[in-house]
């Protein structure tokens, strides 16, 4: 009985502690409203206003978590997010945004091969892919952001100065 | 058992069942807040399940320097206690190795442990060393995997039932000066200094030095403490890497032979030095070599104060070997192996020493004036069928200046991925190990056939699932009770899931079924093993605590007596505080909360039964 009573306590308070409330986030959950907020403050070209959906693409296999499935059926200029997950041999032309996962399995080349001559934003959070244009990082306990412009002006895609003034490092 | 049973499985429920509304209520919408404000947000990091580095074709457990933290392990028997399928029971000084139904009195030196790749048990009694006599510092492990099955063909004789690889860590994890200090029940206390920095010109370095005491909970009966010092250094460049480790282990402990007075000293003592290299011949080839050298120091005293009796005895094993390795991608979809290798266990000495006044000393020097070289060949090759199917296959081949080892251990592997989720395994092998001194010299080999299916499958995000099915059969077994060979098959099915808050779910259950060939029942074989580990972050992610629950079933005993060990549940919990002032972690560790690992004096190790442990770590930047 003494044993019963015990679990139960403890039980009791891992259901108590699990539901407190926490003013941090977890981590995909920011990383996700940040890609919500990178494709609300960049300028899309014409040829990328065109089309009925905006799409944000996911280099993962299946799913990346609730987090990112919660971008689906919001929107930018008017047009309902959907979310595409890419895979090596996916066709990647028509993402509006594509997001590069540190935890992804397998080379990125064939899809970049496709596409970094298009005006698509390209978001990492491996700080070793240095063909993103914007990268995630940590510092600390916040999450950061840094930009290279350079390769943002080859491909004509530009972004608020909002978000420049808020990035961490800007590579020009 | 019911009892047990049902304790275990209405923890796991209610678990699950409390995570589900947790993470329901969880938000993972953050869209609505400004950019201004998400760079000022602070984040619950994400946690991944691991996977595998060793590219091996059975179900292998991972646990992690984050999980050893977590749950505050302070052994490697710790961890392994926690991964699915393993039993590790304790005498009054070691702790054996038991896993997949096989009797775990017996089972260290059936599975391997490698430190960086250097196969660290010993070659005298072939017994790892998992417990405080353990030649790391658990601080210092990056990871732990444990590959089940037959591992012959790819580590060598000794691998017969499988392999632990425990990778260290890099001076760049510690980044300072670590200091770590630790008390605990039973006068337990630990110290350790660790120091770990990259140099400008890219070398690594991480020394670390600790000890630790402890004494026993029947001190009112005799002397019983157990001290260990531990040394370990790493230093490494891109291609060149050299690790060395020395623990020395001395526990005293009264056995009551005949009176209260009579007690025991043991000391064990382990080196080893490895020098690694490597390097890119071309894109096509790449190079590995290694150079190491070990040894294994016993000695022991026995006192029976009243019979006048003193008995020594001292134990010496050393070794020292090598190997070089060749791997090229000559040919399209082939990743070809090619290896040799050379062991020589120059030194096994054994000498034992009695005085007794009722009849004349006795001595003995069992010094082998030729111990044993270990020549070894091997080959292996990873071949891409499609790009969904892989058919991996190699042989090894060693022999031994003895003439009776010559041992042929060939594996073959399908691994087949039909879905990007889905991954099957069919591996099947065949498995050496030579008798160690203290076995018989002379004994042959003994071998284990083995056969195993593995499903590992995805569902959804941070959540894996994996089962596998497996049966074995252990022959010309080196044992002088019974010679009879041991079937076993089994069952293992092991959950993992992450959730984005932190929480960390891993849970397993094994089903074993492990008998000699004429039926015997084999002793400390439990059939049933369920494991649950759960951790989460509490108040701002500031604090986490890890829970676990182990149930063990039934295991027989002593053959003799016909007397079992019922079933239990052992619980576990530990508070790890992260930076809760600078640089400062704090952790609290109650170990057998219901204290039903202690039962019927099986064991009366300072660690067992119900304790506490607390630890503070500060690292200077």
């Amino acid at each position: 009985m003494k044993r019963l009573l015990t679990l139960l306590i403890f039980l009791t308070s891992v259901h108590i502690n699990l539901l407190k409330a926490s003013d941090a986030l977890p981590e995909y959950t920011l990383k996700a409203a940040y890609l919500y907020n990178f494709a609300l403050l960049t300028d899309w070209p014409s040829q990328k206003q065109d089309t009925e959906q905006f799409n944000v693409c996911l280099y993962a296999k299946e799913s990346l978590g609730p987090a990112f499935d919660a971008l689906q059926n919001k929107h930018i200029s008017h047009k309902p997010i959907k979310i595409h997950y890419l895979s090596a041999t996916s066709q990647a032309q028509t993402c509006h945004l594509i997001f590069i996962p540190k935890i992804r399995q397998g080379g990125i080349e064939k899809i970049l091969r496709q596409v970094t001559h298009l005006p698509i934003l390209l978001v990492s959070d491996d700080e070793e892919f240095s063909a993103a244009h914007i990268q995630i990082l940590h510092n600390h306990d916040k999450l950061i952001f840094t930009i290279d412009t350079k390769l943002l002006e080859e491909i004509g895609l530009n972004l608020s100065s909002r978000l420049l003034n808020l990035a961490k490092e800007i590579k020009r | 058992m019911w009892k047990h049973c049902i304790t275990f499985l209405v923890m796991t429920l209610s678990c699950f069942r409390s995570l589900a509304l947790a993470s329901e209520d969880y938000q993972t919408d953050a869209t609505s807040l400004s950019l201004e404000q998400l760079v000022e947000t602070t984040f619950i990091p994400a946690s991944h399940i691991a996977n595998q580095i060793s590219n091996a074709s059975s179900a292998v457990s991972i646990v992690t320097a984050k999980e050893i933290r977590t749950y505050g392990y302070r052994t490697l028997a710790e961890i392994l206690s926690s991964m699915k399928g393993l039993f590790i029971p304790q005498d009054t000084s070691y702790s054996f190795l038991g896993g997949r139904g096989f009797p775990s009195n017996q089972y260290a030196g059936r599975v391997i442990v490698l430190i960086d790749g250097y196969r660290a048990d010993d070659s005298m009694f072939g017994q790892a060393y998992l417990g405080n006599d353990g030649i790391l510092d658990v601080a210092l492990i990056e990871r732990v995997e444990y590959i089940p099955g037959g591992g012959s063909a790819g580590y060598g004789d000794g691998a017969l039932l499988g392999a632990i690889n425990v990778i260290t860590k890099k001076g760049s994890d510690i980044k300072g000066t670590q200091v770590a200090f630790g008390f605990g029940s039973q006068h337990a206390n630990q110290q350790r200094v660790s120091v770990g920095e990259t140099l400008d010109n890219g070398i690594d370095i991480l020394l670390s030095a600790s000890s630790f005491g402890a004494k026993g909970s029947i001190q009112q009966e005799g002397d019983n403490d157990e001290t260990n010092k531990r040394l370990f250094a790493k230093v490494a460049n891109e291609n060149l890497s050299l690790v060395m480790a020395y623990a020395k282990r001395d526990i005293h402990f009264p056995t009551y032979t005949y009176n209260a007075e009579d007690t025991s000293v043991y000391a064990d003592e382990n080196a080893f030095a490895v020098l690694k290299y490597h390097a890119d011949i071309s894109s096509q080839l790449k190079f590995s070599s290694a150079l190491w050298y070990g040894h294994y120091i016993y000695s022991s005293m026995d006192k029976y104060p009243t019979y006048t009796y003193v008995g020594e005895s001292e134990r010496i094993a050393k070794w020292y070997g090598g190997d070089v390795k060749l791997i090229g991608n000559w040919f399209e979809d082939h990743t070809l192996s090619l290896g040799l290798g050379y062991r020589h266990d120059y030194t096994w000495q054994s000498k034992n020493f009695a005085i007794d006044t009722s009849i004349n000393d006795i001595f003995s020097d069992n010094t082998f004036d030729t111990p044993r070289k270990t020549y070894s060949i091997y080959a292996y090759d990873d071949f891409v069928i499609t790009p969904t199917l892989n058919l991996n296959y190699g042989i090894r081949y060693e022999k031994s200046d003895n003439n009776v080892s010559s041992m042929v251990s060939p594996r073959v592997a399908l691994i087949y991925t039909p879905f990007e989720s889905t991954t099957l395994k069919l591996s099947s092998n065949l498995s050496h190990r030579q008798a160690t001194p203290s076995e018989g010299y002379f004994a042959k080999p003994e071998n284990a056939k083995t056969l195993e299916f593995v499903l590992e499958q995805e569902l959804g995000w941070q959540t894996k699932l994996t089962g596998s099915l497996y049966q074995y059969r252990v022959s010309d077994r080196i044992n002088y009770l019974s010679t009879h060979d041991i079937v076993a098959k089994g069952a293992e099915i092991e959950l993992q899931k992450n959730w984005d808050e932190g929480t960390r779910l891993r849970a397993s259950y094994a089903w074993q079924n492990a008998q000699e060939s004429d039926g015997a029942e084999l002793i400390k074989s439990p059939s049933h093993l369920a494991k649950l580990n759960l951790s989460t972050p509490l108040i701002n992610n500031q604090l986490r605590m890890g829970a676990e629950a182990q149930y063990i079933g039934k295991y027989l005993l002593n053959k003799n007596t016909d007397e079992y060990r019922e079933d239990y549940v052992l619980f576990n919990i530990n508070l790890l505080a992260h930076n809760i002032a600078p640089h400062l972690d704090v952790n609290f560790l109650v170990h057998d909360l219901f204290n039903t690992s202690d039962k019927k004096n099986l064991t009366q190790l300072p660690q067992s039964g119900l304790g506490f442990w607390l630890q503070m770590e500060y690292t200077f930047k």
